[in-house]
This record gives C-alpha cells, structure tokens and sequence, in this order.
C-alpha cells in the first residue's frame, strides 16, 4: 500500500512517517494506550521467567554463531563482548545521520581491526544510487547474515511492557513473526501501538549484503540442521503455563475514556493542513518530549528515515520498557501515578499550529509536566504569581539640605560677628579730653549748687497750665468731705523720687478736701511705697490740711494680685478683691466698707504709676457706673505722650506728670511743697545740660573743620 | 494628652473671661472670681518655690564656696532677717517701712540714675566724629525734650508759638494712639489664636 502525500500528492510506502519528496508529516500521532498496572505486574513475571530461559539458551547459541560466525568472515568469536552499540541497533544505525561521519562498522568487529569489509562498502554505495529504492526486493533478501543477529538482538531484549501476552513466549519471535507477517497486513504507524516490535519491516528494508546472495531461507543460524530445525516444537501450549498464544482481548485501560467523550474526541486528519502551519518535526519533538525517532528527521536522508521509521517502534517499546522499570515502586515510596490513555489522547500534540514570527513570545510556554504537558500557550503558574520586589523609594521633598546648612552656616557666622568686638571709627583724642571732663563736671555741679542755694521759689515756669493738670485740680476741688478715693500705687521704688513729688500736691489737695483715702497696690512694694509716700506727707512746708492718721483717713488695703483679671475681679468690689490687708486684718471691718462696697461707691480712682501700660490696663478693666469713679493719674514724665489721647478722649479725667506737673500743681493751688523746692534745681540743671551738649558739639566739629582746613593747606 | 489638657484649660479659662465682659451674668462673675483665687493660689506657689530655689542656689554657692559666695551670704542673711521681721511685726510697722525705703528705693533710684548718666554719655559720645542722620536726629529729638520737659519755652503767649506747639502735640498724640492701636490689636489677635488653639503656649 501507498500512502499519498496531502501536500505534494505523490504516493509514498505505507510505513513513511512524512513525505519522500516534500518531508510532510503523513501521519498523525495517536498515543499507546498503558494496561493496567496488574497485567504489567503478571506480565513482568512472566517476563522474568521467559528470560531466564532465553538467556540459557542463548549462551549456547552464541558459541553456535560464534563459530559460524568465524567461518564467514575469519574473525573470532569468542573474545566478542556485545557493548551497547550491538545491543542497541538504533544507535548505531543513527550513527548514520551524523555528517561526515565514517558508516558505522560491524557491530560485531572491535576497534583496531580491519576496515570497512567490502560488503558494507557495497550496501553504502548502493544506498547512495537509490535514492527512492527503499523498497526490498524481495522478502528473502532479509534473511542474511545481519537480520538474524537483529533477531537474536531482539530475543535478549526483555520483552517491552506494553506487549501483549502471546508476544511474550518463549518461542522464537522470528516465528512468531513470520505468523504476523502472514495474517496481518503492514499496520500503520498511526494505528499500532509505538511499544510492539516490528520485526518484519527490518527484514524488508535491510539491504541483503552482496557477497553472498541468499538462495533460500537459511534457517536460524543456531540451529545446527535442518533436521534440529524441524524437531525443534517451538510450540508446546501446555509448557508455559499461563501463556496465551490467542490474540489478547483489547485492554480495557485504567482510566476507560467515557463513550461521550470518545466521540467528542475530533479526528485529526493531517491532510486539511498545509505545511506552513504545520511545525517542523523537531520543534515538535522537543515540544512533546517523547522519544526522538517517532517521526525522522528532514535530515535523514529519505532511506535512513524509512530505516529509522521502522526502528523506530523497537525503540519506542524498548523505551516503554525501561520506562514502566523506572515506574515501579522504590522501597514503598509513591510514584508518580501513569496518565490515562484517554487523557493522552486529548493532547493536541500532534499538530500545532506554528506561531508566527511575530507572535508574542509570551505565546510560546510549552507546559513541561502534568496532563498538559507539551501543550503550548498555557499560563505557567509562576507566571501568574505576583512577584513583589521593592518599590524604589522617590524622593519626592524638596532638598533642602543644602539651602538649610547654608543658614545654619549664614547663622553661625552672625552669632560669631556679634561676639566679636567691631572697630569703632577710630579719631584722634584730645590730649585735653580728661581735663575737659572735670571740667565739665565742675561746671555743672557749681551751677546746681547755685539753684538749691538760690531759694525755693520755682522760677522758669511757663505761662500756660495743662489741661488735664487743670481738670484734675477741678475735679479734686469738687470733692465732699468724707468722699471716698480709691488710690492705686502702682509704681517701682526707682521712681518714687519723681512720683512723689508730683503726687504730693494732689495728696495734699485731697486731704484739703478731707476725702477718705483707700490705697491698694498691683505691686507687692506698693504697701511700702504708700506708706513712705504719707509719710512724706508731713515734711510739707506748709500744710494746709489736717493730719491724716492711717485707719482712720487713710487706710491701706494692700497688694491687689491677678494683674489684668484683679483688676476686674475689683469691680465687684474692695471688699471681695482683697478680703485681707498686709497685716491680716479683715478689709470688711474697715469703716465705710462692706461685702456690698463696689467701685461706683468711690468717687475717683488715682492711679500712680510710672508706665502708661499700667494706666490702660486700668482705663480698660475699670467699671464705671454713671461716670463714677473718675480715673485721675499721676505718672512719671516719660509716661505723658502715651496718655495724652486719653486725656483727649475724656477716658482720663485727670492728669499730673512729673516734676513739672506737680509744681504746676503746687502753682496752681499756692501750696509750695517738694516739687516747688526742687524744680529750680531740676530746670537749671535740664538747661546746663542741654547747653553743654550743645556746646561739645560746636566745639568738637570746630576743631575738626580746622584741622581739615589746616591739612588741606599743608597738602 | 500631656499637650491638649493645657490647652483645653487654656481655651476654657480664656472663653470663660472672656464671656465675662460681655455678659454680666452673677454665675460667670462667681466662676471667673474662682478662676482667679486659683491662679492667685498658682502664683503664690510658683514664687515659693522660686525662693526656695533661690536659696537653694545661693546656699550651694556658699557650700562649695565659689567665687563671690559672700554675697550670697549676705542675700541669705537679708531675706531670713525681712521675712522674720515682716512675721513678727508685720509690714506696716514704722521700722519695717523705714527699713524698706531706706534700702530699695535708694537702691532702685541709683540704678535708674546709673540709666540716666549712661545714657547722658552715649548721647555725648553719638556727637563724635562718625555721627550720622540717624544720630543726629536722635540727639536733635532728646534735647527738644529737655527743653520741653524744663518749661522754659520763650514767648508762650503768642499765637505762632502756640501753633508750632499744638501741632507737636498733635504729632505726638497722632503717633501715641498708632501705637496703642497697634498694641490692642495686637493684644487681640493674640488672645484669640491662643483661644481658637492656634497658638499652644507651652512655656518655653
């Protein structure tokens, strides 16, 4: 039978895997169905005992060919040691395919020996001339010399897993296969099981060598005669036991395909493929990791490929063999179990359609192990894991190092300049500079003590009063006997100089006027202070108002603390703010005052105080209830131009500042006190020194425009 | 925790005087007057303990005996005496009050003294060589004011003099009130970040 290429149309031999003139795969792949472990167990054991024999056997024969061996062809026989090249045919006969490589010798002959024997020289060249004439030409011609050793070959291989049960006798398998040869015709590769030996194709494809053409069928060469020959009973059904010679019913395999899915099982018909979409073999053998010679090589020549298509399933059962060997349980450990057969069947291993040249490579995973192995473009499970790595850290901020150490440099470099003693423009001193001093000093102290030595009576005074000073004298000069003024000391011993002099004619008015006096102080000293300050009181030149004893017209409540919040925690009253004095006597016993007391009881609050800040503190917690009280202050000198809009809004109805307002005061309500006898003083000694400055300047630049002028004419 | 419940005292103490001001209501004048005894009574503590710490210093000094440790005696010795005194015969007794002016205010006065002559010769030496607008402005505006603060202004009675002199005046109430303004406003921005937690006052 011929089998027509799908893509060329020619007709090629039944036993061609792909086509002899345009290599296109003729065949598809359908893959051996694996009895039950069972059977292979039973049949191993068998296996065992069969080989057992053989190998008796055989070693007797072997001394039978050695001799006819050496009676062919001179060599001996006895020193032959089959290595694995004779056992193994396939390997040599692939040796064939290497390029440039010698044709592989006589399996039988060792090295150093002769050369090439003639006849294999002859089989080469006769394989050169026929390209396309693979076909034998007549079965007798394999019956030489070479396809009996390949049948004793294949009597010492173990028979493979997968074979049948009469295939595994003890009879000789070249009778055995002459009885298939008869009742079968040539299977194809794409219905026979890969495991079953093929004998038969070996016997027509061989080249018969041509020194000595055989005649007839030579009977196997270890049988002595024909008359062994024919007394040999190769067949005796009753000697091994358990051996079935009647074909084995099919095996029901382990994993039975269901009937459904047998017929949803497409067909695969190789022809409805062109070549461009089919891929080449190799590729697919490295793809489904079977065996390499399923399907030969564009390489090998058209001959070797048919050769090697038919050794192909020697070495495919061969390869079942030490498969099912490997399979077997180690030392009760767990093996991999075997893939059903139906499940094999399902892979689309034979024909895939090729990626093109463009494809994603992503495409081309080829899943190595499992059911699906050898399918392509399945998604490896590493593929799909998340491979997480370290996500590389950005700097996202502003870098400001570097703007940061240059301030912190630009820093340390102004803190080190300010410790450092800068040069003052440098001028010449005036030799005469210390005596100037004294000078100086003299002159002033002469003018001083010339003012305190001239009298008290102030002279200088301006021609024009303060207002705020006149309304404060008015407001005093309204006063009742027995109305009751809250005084605030509210100023620093340092300046007790200047507010005593200032507050002294208000004092001395408001005792004129016989007001009751409560002092309180925000400062801890203030109880000090107003005591010193009554006190002083009594050195007036020439009071002119009654004597005022403390408890009785005067009282000190002492220190109001909290600042800000006492003094809004006074509106509710003296009483409540400060309940105790200095000298822990109860406030609420003095007279005139009770737990019902509140500010709007006194008439006028006056506050001392040497800062303006203390004034507003005062002006802003202060509580009035129909105008009463009235704020008055007496402040130092410095305080008066802060105070001054207050005085103009009308917030502060009264105000006395410094020396000069309390001898304008004085002046006003003709009652010479301190600030009467110390302002001649104060004024003499404010003009001397405004004139001396004056003065030291005139001078001193005089002196520097002469020497200039005297350096320029000198230059 | 250790940050907000000073702030949230801070706030609520604040909120609650402030209230105070606006609404004259009996309940918050008794809160805010105890809110008051309690920062009087925190205050109290705090200069207690600042004595104590003071003492402790000074007493450390003399102990290891450092440089000036006399004076530490002498501040050791000065507070123990007033504070017995004042125990004994109160604050308002004569001696006790004589004793007080005739040591603090001398002394106060002499610094504020020390102020005004340091202050006379860096006046003095601002005429020197080297002097410039600035100085010479300042120097200019000090000795206005000494001639202003001495009374002693020729022909007061006129009406151009009195002119000139209302117009400073009225130059110096206009910039006394931008700084009072700017001072309350000030005051009021700040009271209101500290209430609305903008500003955390921590103490340092």
């Amino acid at each position: 039978m011929t089998v027509t290429c799908p893509k060329c149309g020619r007709s090629n031999t039944d036993e061609a895997y792909i086509c002899q003139f345009c290599d296109a795969p003729l065949v598809t792949y359908i893959p051996p169905e694996i009895p039950k472990e069972e059977e292979q167990a039973e049949s191993e054991q068998q296996s065992d005992e069969w080989l057992e024999n053989l190998r008796k056997k055989k070693e007797e024969d072997a001394k039978v060919l050695g001799e006819d061996f050496f009676n062919r062809f001179g060599q001996p026989v006895e020193e032959y040691e089959p290595d694995n090249t004779a056992r193994d045919p396939d390997q040599w006969l692939s040796m064939l395919n290497a390029e440039g490589t010698p044709p592989p010798q006589d399996p039988l002959q060792r090295e150093g020996d002769a050369p090439t024997p003639e006849w294999l020289e002859m089989i080469r060249a006769r394989i050169n001339s026929e390209s396309g004439g693979l076909q034998s030409d007549s079965p007798e011609e394999g019956e030489d010399w070479l396809n009996k050793l390949r049948k004793q070959t294949e009597e010492l291989k173990p028979p493979p897993e997968g074979l049948p049960g009469w295939a595994k006798t003890e009879a000789p398998l070249s009778d055995i296969i002459e009885e298939v040869t008869q009742s079968e015709e040539p299977v194809s590769p794409l219905e026979e099981a890969p495991e079953e030996p093929q004998p038969l194709l070996i016997e027509a494809e061989i080249p018969a060598p041509a020194i000595e053409p055989p005649q007839q069928v030579s009977p196997p060469p270890f049988f002595e005669s024909e008359a062994e020959l024919a007394a040999f009973q190769p067949l005796d059904p009753s000697l091994p036991e358990g051996v079935d010679f009647t074909p084995p019913p099919p095996v029901e395999p382990e994993h039975p395909i269901p009937e459904a899915l047998r017929n949803s099982i497409p067909v695969i018909d190789a022809s409805q493929f062109s070549e461009e979409f089919l891929p080449p073999e190799e590729e697919l053998l490295q793809r489904q990791d079977e065996p390499r010679d399923k399907i030969p090589s564009r390489e090998i020549p058209n001959w070797l490929s048919n050769i090697l298509g038919e050794n192909e399933a020697e070495a495919t059962s061969m390869s079942a063999v030490d498969a099912n060997q490997k399979d077997l349980p180690v030392d009760g450990m767990v093996q991999p179990g075997a893939i059903p057969g139906w499940v094999q069947a399902m892979r689309p291993t034979e024909i895939i359609a090729p990626q093109k040249s463009g494809g994603v490579d992503t495409d081309r995973h080829i899943e190595e192990d499992g059911p699906l192995a050898g399918i392509q473009g399945t998604l490896a499970g590493e593929s799909t894991i998340p491979v997480y790595s370290r996500v590389k850290d950005y700097h996202v901020g502003l870098d400001v190092k570097k703007k940061r150490e240059e301030n912190i440099s630009l820093f340390k470099e102004v803190v080190s300049s300010e410790q450092k003693e800068s040069k003052v423009p440098g001028f010449r001193r005036a030799r005469a500079a210390g005596t100037v001093r004294w000078v100086l000093a003299a002159l002033m102290s002469l003018i001083l003590i010339f003012a305190v030595l001239r009298g008290l009576k102030p002279e200088n005074l301006p021609g024009s009063m303060p207002k705020e000073t006149i309304q404060l004298f008015q407001a005093i000069g309204s006063l009742q006997p027995g109305d009751k003024v809250l005084i605030a000391v509210d100023y620093e011993p340092a300046y007790a100089g200047e507010i005593e002099s200032a507050v002294n004619p208000v004092l001395n008015h408001l005792m004129v006027r016989q007001a009751d006096l409560y002092i309180i102080s925000t400062t801890p000293a203030g109880s000090s202070l107003a005591m010193k300050m009554l006190a002083g009181m009594s050195r007036f030149p020439q009071p002119a108002h009654a004597p005022y004893q403390s408890g009785e017209s005067f009282h000190i409540l002492g220190y109001l603390p909290g600042g800000q919040a006492g003094i809004q925690l006074l509106n509710q009253g003296p009483v409540k703010a400060i309940p105790v004095t200095p000298d822990l006597i109860k406030t609420s016993e003095f007279p005139a005052l009770t737990e019902y007391t509140s500010l709007a009881d006194f008439k006028a609050l006056l506050v001392l105080s040497d800062q303006p800040d203390t004034i507003r503190s005062w002006l802003e917690q202060m509580q009035t209830t129909n105008g009463q009280p009235a704020l008055w202050a007496v402040v130092s000198a410095q305080a008066v131009p802060m105070l001054r809009p207050y005085v103009r809004s009308g917030q502060l109805q009264g105000l006395a500042a410094g020396e000069y307002g309390g001898a304008l005061y004085e002046r006003i309500f003709q009652q010479p006190g301190v600030a009467w006898g110390q302002w001649n003083v104060y004024h003499t000694g404010l003009l001397t020194a405004i004139l001396l400055v004056l003065l030291g300047g005139a001078l001193n630049y005089t002196g520097q425009w002469i020497l200039q002028s005297r350096r320029k004419k000198s230059a | 925790m250790k940050r907000i419940l000073p702030w949230l005292i801070v706030i609520l103490t604040g909120i609650t005087i402030l209230s105070g001001y606006f609404v004259a209501h009996p309940l918050l004048q008794q809160i805010r007057a105890i809110i008051l005894d309690i920062a009087i009574t925190l205050a109290v503590i705090a200069t207690i303990v600042g004595v104590i710490n003071l003492l402790t210093i000074h007493s450390r000094k003399v102990r290891d005996e450092k440089p000036d440790w006399f004076n530490s005696v002498v501040l050791i010795v000065a507070f123990a005496g007033t504070t017995l005194f004042g125990l004994i015969f109160k604050p308002s007794h004569p001696v006790f009050t004589q004793l007080v002016a005739s040591i603090q205010f001398p002394v106060e006065a002499s610094l504020l003294a020390l102020l005004s002559i340091t202050l006379a010769a860096a006046m003095v030496r601002a005429i020197r060589p080297g002097m410039n607008r600035a100085s010479l402005l300042f120097i200019s505006a000090v000795l206005v004011f000494m001639w202003a603060a001495t009374g002693f202004i020729p022909f007061q009675n006129s009406n151009g003099i009195q002119s000139v002199a209302s117009f400073l005046n009225t130059l110096q109430i206009g910039g006394a009130r931008g700084m009072l303004l700017g001072i309350g406003l000030g005051a009021l921005t700040a009271g209101l970040r500290v209430l609305i937690g903008k500003d955390i006052p921590t103490g340092k």
